[in-house]
């Protein structure tokens, strides 16, 4: 444990002044910008007005769990992977006297760390969003009343189901030393989510789709406690399967 | 200084081998690295250094063989031993957006060392004024240097720096081989260094080794190596073959690759007016004498050209 906690705090300072902790805002204020262009069309009435912020959230949310978190973490994982291959640092890391599997399950912690706190700026920038959209559009009528908690709890939930995909990633991206691997099959895997969402039950069996879940349009359709709970069994069965895996292999 | 819980020998192997795609390229390797040195691991390029340093530190699995270090199988007590080693393989492992000593801070966070040991090692890689600038606006002689700094940090028992002079100008070499050299007494490390360039090694290394093609050619202590320089008369003659024949017969022993000249093992200037009165008393005429003292160098040459395999 001692040794997990030595290597977690090696890598969380090896995150300074790079690129990846300043996608942890970038990207959800990516999502917020698309949809303040969406918002200040004037057509554009977000359904139901009672259901305004929902409606808002629900637009958020689509393109964060269907095309940004599964991409934020195919690009956190790669970069995270990079600093390593660029330097050939893994003969440094794997010649220290600490377990190999604490080095690798750093990384996924740290991984987790920062698709948990972007989930986090996700939600801020989103009732954020609302309320600059509400003093741009006083048509849709967007109370104050803005619902904290539940749009916490859907960020929570597709944070959670995400954590399968992260997996998958953290392995994909430190195995292979060519980052044209990790951002392939990211692109190649976002490709595919796109027509298991349109399916009929694909959003269920694709580990990059189910994040889509917790949509509020998906509540009737799928359980989303089953899902999570699919997803963190893949979660864990990927992540100690690549972990077991990348730590066997020859450094070179 | 040595610590007498540590066996005679730090680093042993047996029979280390290990193949690439069937190209065996560490065969059947048994060091023996006593504690208290500063080894020289010489050979050529390709010779099966650096893959026989990953091996001792756990990186890569030998094909056959095992390694010991300080007399524990490294298979078995692998966290334990490299508690006590340090290593600089190939090219320094820095990330270029942090400082140089964050990039300490980094090692030093996982090996869970004091604080204080960072501005030392700086200070003893002489890099202390560049601490706190990134390391992606070093140089390449500052980079190597922050590395060794890097592996000096822990003062470990052993360590094992392959190729440590890389990219180092003139002053930077003369630097690192009086801080290797001092390690034993100072520190009480015991140093394993590869190279490629016995020039390199001699002036600090009191044990040698020498690799090509995997295969282990010569290892003892530098004075072992220097009694190997044998000297050797260079002949050059109008009649080689009868030269050649006269010199057998009269109980000189050949030595092989004269190029056309005769290259015959003596010892000192009678001999060699021995030979030659020898030759002229026959018939032969000599046109060229020349007694050789070959430098560490040229053993270190004749040693890796010889055809192995
Ligand atoms: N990963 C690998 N895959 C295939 N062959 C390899 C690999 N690593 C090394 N080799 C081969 O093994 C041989 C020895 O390589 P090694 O790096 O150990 O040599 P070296 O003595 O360190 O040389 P140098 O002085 O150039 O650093 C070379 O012929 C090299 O091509
Ligand atoms: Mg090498």
């Amino acid at each position: 444990m001692n040794a997990l906690m030595r290597a977690l705090s090696a890598e969380i300072l090896k995150l300074r002044r790079t690129l990846a902790v300043a996608m942890v805002w970038v990207t959800p204020a990516v999502v917020c910008f698309i949809n303040l262009m969406i918002a200040s069309d004037q057509e554009n009435t977000f359904g139901s007005l009672e259901d305004t912020w929902m409606a808002l959230a629900s637009n958020h949310l689509s393109f964060w769990t269907i095309l940004a978190l599964p991409l934020f973490i195919t690009l956190e994982t790669a970069l995270m992977a990079n600093a390593e291959h660029s330097e050939k640092a893994w003969k440094h890391l794997f010649a220290m006297p600490l377990p190999r599997w604490t080095v690798y399950a750093a990384k996924w912690l740290v991984g987790a760390g920062l698709t948990a706190a972007s989930s986090l700026v996700l939600v801020v920038f989103t009732i954020l969003n609302g309320l600059l959209i509400r003093s741009m559009r006083p048509d849709l009528n967007l109370s104050l009343d803005v619902p904290v908690l539940p749009f916490l709890l859907v960020g929570a939930k597709a944070f959670v189901i995400s954590l399968f995909i992260l997996s998958i990633h953290t392995y994909i991206a430190n195995r292979y030393r060519s980052i044209a691997v990790a951002f392939g099959a990211g692109m190649v895997a976002s490709v595919i989510n796109l027509a298991a969402i349109s399916s009929d039950n694909g959003i269920q069996y694709f580990p990059w789709s189910m994040p889509a879940s917790v949509l509020p349009g998906m509540d009737g359709i799928f359980n989303v406690t089953t899902i999570t709970l699919w997803a963190l069994a893949g979660a864990a069965v990927t992540g100690l399967f690549g972990m077991i895996l990348f730590t066997r292999r020859d450094v070179l | 200084m040595i610590d007498k819980k540590y066996p005679d020998v730090l680093i042993q192997t047996t029979g280390l081998t290990r193949k690439f795609d069937r190209q065996t390229v560490v065969d059947q390797l048994s060091l023996n690295v006593p504690a208290g040195s500063v080894y020289g691991f010489l050979g050529p390029n390709g010779a099966g250094k650096t893959t026989t340093i990953r091996m001792l530190l756990g990186l890569i699995r030998p094909d056959a063989g095992e390694v010991s270090l300080f007399g524990k199988p490294l298979r078995s007590h692998r966290l334990e031993v490299l508690r006590q080693v340090s290593a600089l393989v190939e090219s320094p492992s820095l990330y270029p957006q942090l400082t140089g000593g964050e990039n300490l801070e980094v090692t030093r966070r996982m090996l869970g060392l004091p604080r204080q040991a960072i501005d030392r090692a700086l200070g003893m890689a002489g890099i202390l004024d560049v601490k706190n600038r990134l390391v992606r606006a070093y140089s390449l002689g500052m980079k190597q240097r922050l590395a060794l700094a890097m592996a000096l940090m822990p003062e470990p028992t052993l360590l094992i720096l392959d190729e440590p002079t890389n990219g180092l100008d003139p002053e930077g070499i003369l630097d690192v081989r009086e801080l290797i050299a001092g390690l034993p007494k100072n520190m009480g490390t015991t140093v394993f260094l590869s190279s490629h360039l016995l020039s390199e090694v001699e002036q600090v290394a009191t044990h040698i080794g020498i690799i090509n093609h995997g295969k282990l050619l010569f290892e003892g202590s530098l004075s072992q190596l220097q009694a190997e320089r044998q000297q050797y008369l260079l002949l050059a003659s109008d009649r080689p073959e009868q030269a050649r024949e006269l010199a057998t017969r009269n109980g000189w022993r050949l030595l092989p690759g004269s190029n056309g000249r005769l290259k015959l093992e003596v010892n000192g200037p009678a001999d060699a007016a021995l030979v030659n009165r020898q030759l002229v008393q026959d018939g032969v005429n000599v046109h060229q004498l020349e007694l050789v003292q070959p430098s560490l160098e040229d053993i270190f040459m004749t040693l890796t050209k010889s055809p192995v395999g």
